[in-house]
């Protein structure tokens, strides 16, 4: 008889007074899930940008300015999710294994629903082909397909890392993965260790323990969309402005 | 009842509009969108072996260990090294995506003279034809980015057996001499205007040690390094002397200045702590925090390799100007070397990767290796307060015209030794030395030299990923820079040039198209064409928010958009730079 394998809630904790805003999470993923560099004539709008790390301010003027570095990626929300409720074609689905939040390119018409459902402006549409320099197509993550213009993606926490390590388990003869052998490539590249990911279902880890300690929230909690990323700061200021609903920024 | 040609129409209609009522061409749509996934446009990753290879990052002097993930011999990710005692397993964004270097635009394939395909011999002959016509008052110079390397160590052998010949450096390249930084036991950081927390020294190394140093971050913009700092002390541009001076009074006694008096007591508290950035400033306030030579403050190491700093060599004085330029160079100053150079017949080589860098302005273009490439070398990691080493074997085959530098350079002079023979001697001489150890990457082992069997040993754990680091020298003060960078200029505002324009943030030269996720896509760091303005600043010169403008400086001008943000020091623009930031600015409305 096969055992089942516990269901995990894979989620992260980041802490904002670490992140030093130097963008190694965003290159990192864009490397690890093969999404192209930007068109010429592509701006924050509609760049692709899976994980974006944006700069908020407390909007004092100088010299009281103070500023601080906030990553946002797909929340993975485990209530009501609102991407996966809005989808007419059923490209977006909540894994119950891993709580992970998929998109489904192939199935995904393009009307953008989600994208305007999802309140963390986390979903990346796809205005054109994907197009590498010549040559640089080799460089392409053999784990993870391109998607093609139309359609619209996200973060799922490097799902090819997790059928990576899934697939390292079961040669192993183990149907559960070890705490640390799977892990986004956002949070390996981190170079100031301001991200911790790990299964908020297991009470012992790492990534649990700092989701419950002080200082310790979650973006628009009052949605009630019970995100899976937690984020940590000291600073009051910080946490007053993630719970507000992100401002466009004026010169984009 | 007939059916009529009227009553088709009504049918044909009434069921295209009911349909799609209906679930049928939704789930059409969901189930044929998948063969368009695969249409011959959308480019397929390759597939084949995974393997992991091991060699050192040389794109910066950081020399951070890298874990690149193969596709049969094609590296298709490359992270850092766990435990490396340098790099501390970290990679900065532009490290992340060095495997992609090789596929930009702009890269030089093949030698050219004057702009035009040559043969390298030709090249070679050119250049050996002009050396060897050099008056008496006219010297060869190579300017070398790294000294310290085997491949400065040839330059030297080229360069002395020619009568007037200099091997120089940037400004900017040996800021402490033969003294690096003991982070580690550093407890306090006075930085005036330097990116400590944003790419200094090796990012991984400061980040983890951020625990344990108070850091005061002096300048006027809110930079990054600023935002996470213990403290920010914005001055006024051109006024950090002055504030040291204050600080240095401070801690005798004198707090007159409350700002200076509320750093004093944190480096009290907080010793040993040292001074870091350009200018004087940094240097006076070292010689008070007597850190000189001691742990926590600035500690001697073995393997300097001293290079005149171009800037003090006389103006007009080389005929023939050798420049190498790496992969991920900053951009060099050509207006200080054209101020170097004999007004006429002078002959400018460029040693590069790139078209767009010093090769715009050189007679003779000798293509060098991309990273990745070729078997390079990665000297001392900056900072490092032992001496180090480092091969970086190639993992990509580059083009058939390319050359290193260095190999350009023995051929220069006739040497039959090959670079590779260089690095080999240099590996052999660690080994006879016999200090230090070597940390290799596959197995996050350190092994002492002496333990290691052979030569041939050592060079082969060399190439396989491997950091050879020195035992640490005997603490001393002897030999410190009296004055450790120049100071930046930066005159006090005029009324011709009311302003001040300062570089707020750096744009790399050149990068991966992948870096357009941090620039155009993001907007997280900031493009060179965006001048940040106080609004009182920007509204005093008849801008509005968001208009085009042109920023004018003594030697520049710049179109750019204005944007307003009343976090910017009133009288100063920011802009993100590529070279040096300019001195005071004039601006007008465009």
């Amino acid at each position: 008889m096969t055992a089942t394998p516990k269901p995990a809630r894979y989620g992260m904790a980041i802490d904002l007074d670490r992140c030093t805003g130097c963008g190694a999470c965003m290159i990192a993923c864009a490397v690890e899930n093969n999404v192209p560099p930007a068109r010429p004539d592509a701006n924050p709008r509609t760049g692709i940008t899976w994980m974006r790390v944006y700069q908020i301010s407390n909007g004092a003027p100088f010299p009281d300015n103070r500023a601080a570095f906030i990553p946002i990626l797909c929340q993975q929300c485990g209530n009501e999710t609102p991407c996966a409720a809005v989808c007419p074609q059923e490209a977006v689905e909540v894994d119950p294994a891993t709580g992970i939040v998929d998109q489904m390119p192939q199935r995904c018409l393009g009307c953008r629903y989600c994208m305007a459902a999802c309140p963390y402006h986390a979903r990346y549409f796809n205005w054109w082909d994907p197009q590498w320099p010549s040559g640089m197509e080799k460089t392409l993550n053999p784990d993870v397909a391109t998607r093609m213009r139309g359609v619209v993606e996200k973060c799922n926490f490097c799902h090819g890392r997790l059928h990576a390590a899934r697939a390292r388990a079961a040669v192993e003869g183990r149907h559960e993965l070890r705490s640390g052998e799977y892990m986004p490539a956002c949070v390996e590249a981190c170079p100031a260790a301001a991200i911790v990911f790990g299964d908020l279902a297991d009470p012992a880890s790492e990534v649990a323990r700092l989701a419950r300690g002080g200082g310790s929230f979650r973006i628009l909690e009052r949605l009630g969309t019970e995100p899976k990323i937690y984020y940590r700061t000291a600073r009051p200021w910080v946490r007053q402005a993630a719970a507000q609903p992100r401002k466009e920024p004026a010169h984009a | 009842m007939g059916f009529t040609r009227r009553d088709l129409l009504k049918f044909t209609g009434g069921t295209a509009a009911g349909l799609v009522f209906t679930p049928v061409p939704w789930n059409l749509l969901r189930d044929t969108a998948v063969l368009s996934e695969n249409w011959p446009g959308i480019p397929r990753p390759a597939d084949g072996e995974i393997r992991t290879r091991y060699t050192t990052c040389t794109l910066c002097p950081a020399g951070c260990g890298v874990r690149a993930r193969c596709v049969g011999d094609q590296p298709v990710s490359l992270a850092g090294v766990t435990g490396h005692p340098a790099s501390r397993g970290v990679l900065c964004p532009a490290g992340l995506v060095g495997h992609h270097l090789a596929f930009c635009r702009n890269r030089a394939a093949e030698p050219l003279a004057n702009g035009k395909p040559v043969e390298i011999e030709y090249a070679l002959s050119a250049v050996s034809t002009a050396i060897a016509a050099c008056g008496p008052h006219e010297s060869v110079a190579i300017l070398d980015p790294r000294p310290g390397r085997a491949a400065s160590l040839i330059y030297r052998r080229f360069l002395a057996g020619l009568p007037n010949a200099v091997h120089c450096a940037p400004p900017d390249a040996q800021p402490y001499g033969r003294f690096s930084i003991d982070l580690e036991n550093t407890r306090a950081i006075v930085s005036f205007g330097v990116p400590v927390l944003d790419g200094w020294l090796s990012p991984g190394r400061v980040l983890a040690n951020r625990g344990h140093f108070q850091l005061i971050q002096v300048e006027p913009a809110y930079s990054r390094t600023a935002s996470l700092a213990d403290l920010w002390v914005p001055v006024l541009p051109g006024s950090e002397d002055a504030f040291a001076a204050a600080v240095i009074r401070a801690l005798q006694g004198d707090t007159s200045d409350p700002r200076a008096a509320n750093v004093a007591p944190i480096l009290t508290r907080s010793k040993p702590a040292i001074a870091v950035g350009a200018g004087a400033a940094a240097g006076a306030l070292n010689a008070a925090l007597a850190n000189i030579g001691r742990p926590g403050g600035f500690l001697p190491r073995r393997d300097f390799t001293p290079a005149i700093d171009i800037a003090t060599l006389p103006d007009g004085s080389i005929r023939i100007l050798l420049i190498e330029e790496g992969a991920g160079a900053g951009p060099i100053p050509w207006d200080l070397l054209r101020r170097k150079l004999v007004p006429r017949n002078s002959v400018v080589v460029a040693l590069t990767p790139w078209l767009d860098g010093c090769a715009q302005h050189a007679d003779y273009v000798i293509p060098a290796p991309m990273y990745l490439e070729s078997l390079d070398e990665a000297p001392t990691p900056a900072g490092s307060t032992v001496a180090g080493f480092s091969l970086s074997p190639a993992l990509l085959p580059g083009p058939p015209k390319l050359i290193p530098p260095a190999e350009f350079v023995l051929r220069l002079a006739h040497d039959s030794a090959a670079y590779p023979d260089v690095l080999k001697q240099r590996v052999a001489a660690i080994k006879k030395d016999g200090r230090g150890a070597v940390f290799t990457f596959p197995d996050g082992k350190s092994t002492r030299v002496s333990d290691v069997v052979s030569t041939g040993d050592l060079w082969k754990t060399m190439l396989g990923g491997a950091v050879w680091l020195d035992d640490p020298l005997t603490p001393s003060s002897t030999g410190f820079p009296a004055r450790p960078v120049e100071t930046v200029d930066s005159p006090a505002p005029t009324p011709e040039y009311p302003l001040v324009l300062i570089a707020a943030d750096s744009t790399p030269p050149h990068g991966s198209p992948l870096m357009s996720k941090l620039y155009r896509e993001s907007g997280l760091r900031r493009s060179t064409n965006a001048a940040i303005m106080h609004p009182d600043t920007g509204r005093g010169h008849g801008l509005a928010d968001g208009c085009r403008a042109i920023v004018k400086s003594p030697a520049d001008a710049y179109t750019v958009q204005a944007i307003f943000d009343p976090a910017v020091m009133p009288g100063v623009i920011e802009m993100a730079m590529v070279g040096q930031a300019p001195s005071p600015a004039n601006i007008r409305r465009a």
